[in-house]
């Protein structure tokens, strides 16, 4: 089935963003996988938890759309936490931040970029550092063909 | 002919101010829809956080609105920056809290689908402002 991008939502890009992300290698050095959309149960351990931030049609013509994240970059709960929290924001920068068109079969990211990343925070419950990553995607519906 | 319309435009320096001018409160008008927004989204238990969200403009590094958050807080100085730049935002400590969420607290984002809703009306809502500032 041909899908036309101009009268078709994109499907919501999350899953490829975080699969992006998680096999990254910058990443799988220091997060080991440890990538997803949901609150973690295991803590001390570095890990990038990313959210939803909500998304905006860019034009009816084109049926880009924009989709805004956060990935929130845990450190582990040690001295040297803020670091790796700042180098895991790093490889997650560098994995998706500033990346070109790509396909995959449900949907066509035509640029993910990074648009800030914060401070080191202590998370409020954990005591955890961590760094805030502001990413967008513009996407197309699949067919891209 | 193309190049009449951009010297008539430098020389003359009081309109370009004025254009200026005009596009910065066209912006402040669009950071106030979003503002508005943000304060219709956002959780509510005690209001703080609602009351905290602002809007400030920037025109060549000087505000144009000074003035305080619902709360009675003076709203940051977010830096000197050149050309128009307008920010919505909060100044409450754990406004990033709400928005990314924590380790036990899911995130309520407010301000960036805010900005999401209004990116859309965006170049009209600017238009709209821009004329009445030039009285066109």
């Amino acid at each position: 089935m041909t899908i036309d991008p101009r009268t078709t939502d994109p499907i919501d890009p999350m899953g490829k963003l975080i699969t992006e992300i998680r096999d990254d290698p910058g990443v799988f050095a220091i997060a080991a996988g440890r990538v997803s959309g949901q609150q973690r149960d295991t803590m001390a351990v570095p890990c990038v938890i990313v959210i939803d931030l909500g998304s905006s049609k860019v034009s009816s013509e084109s049926g880009v759309r924009r989709y805004s994240y956060g990935a929130r970059c845990y450190g582990p709960n040690a001295a040297t936490g803020d670091i790796t929290a700042k180098q895991l924001a790093n490889a997650v920068v560098g994995a998706v931040g500033s990346r070109g068109p790509r396909r995959y079969a449900t949907v066509g990211i035509y640029r993910s970029t990074e648009v800030s990343s914060g401070p080191v925070l202590i998370d409020p419950d954990t005591r955890e550092p961590y760094v805030i990553v502001s990413l967008e995607l513009a996407v197309v519906a699949g067919a891209m063909t | 002919m193309a190049n009449t319309g951009d010297v008539t435009f430098k020389e003359n320096a009081a309109f370009t101010k004025r254009l200026e001018r005009a596009f910065a409160y066209g912006f402040l008008a669009f950071g106030y829809e979003v503002e508005r927004s943000a304060k219709r989204n956002v959780h509510v238990i005690t209001g703080n956080l609602r009351r905290s969200i602002h809007t400030v403009c920037y025109l060549h590094g000087e505000s144009i609105v000074k003035g305080q958050d619902e709360n009675g807080n003076a709203t940051p100085d977010y830096g000197s920056h050149k050309d128009v730049q307008v920010y919505v935002g909060t100044n409450t400590g754990y406004g990033a809290y709400e928005e990314f969420g924590t380790m036990r607290r899911p995130a309520h984002p407010f301000l960036t689908p805010a900005f999401h809703e209004h990116l859309g009306k965006a170049k009209a809502i600017i238009e709209k402002q821009v004329k009445k500032e030039l009285g066109a």
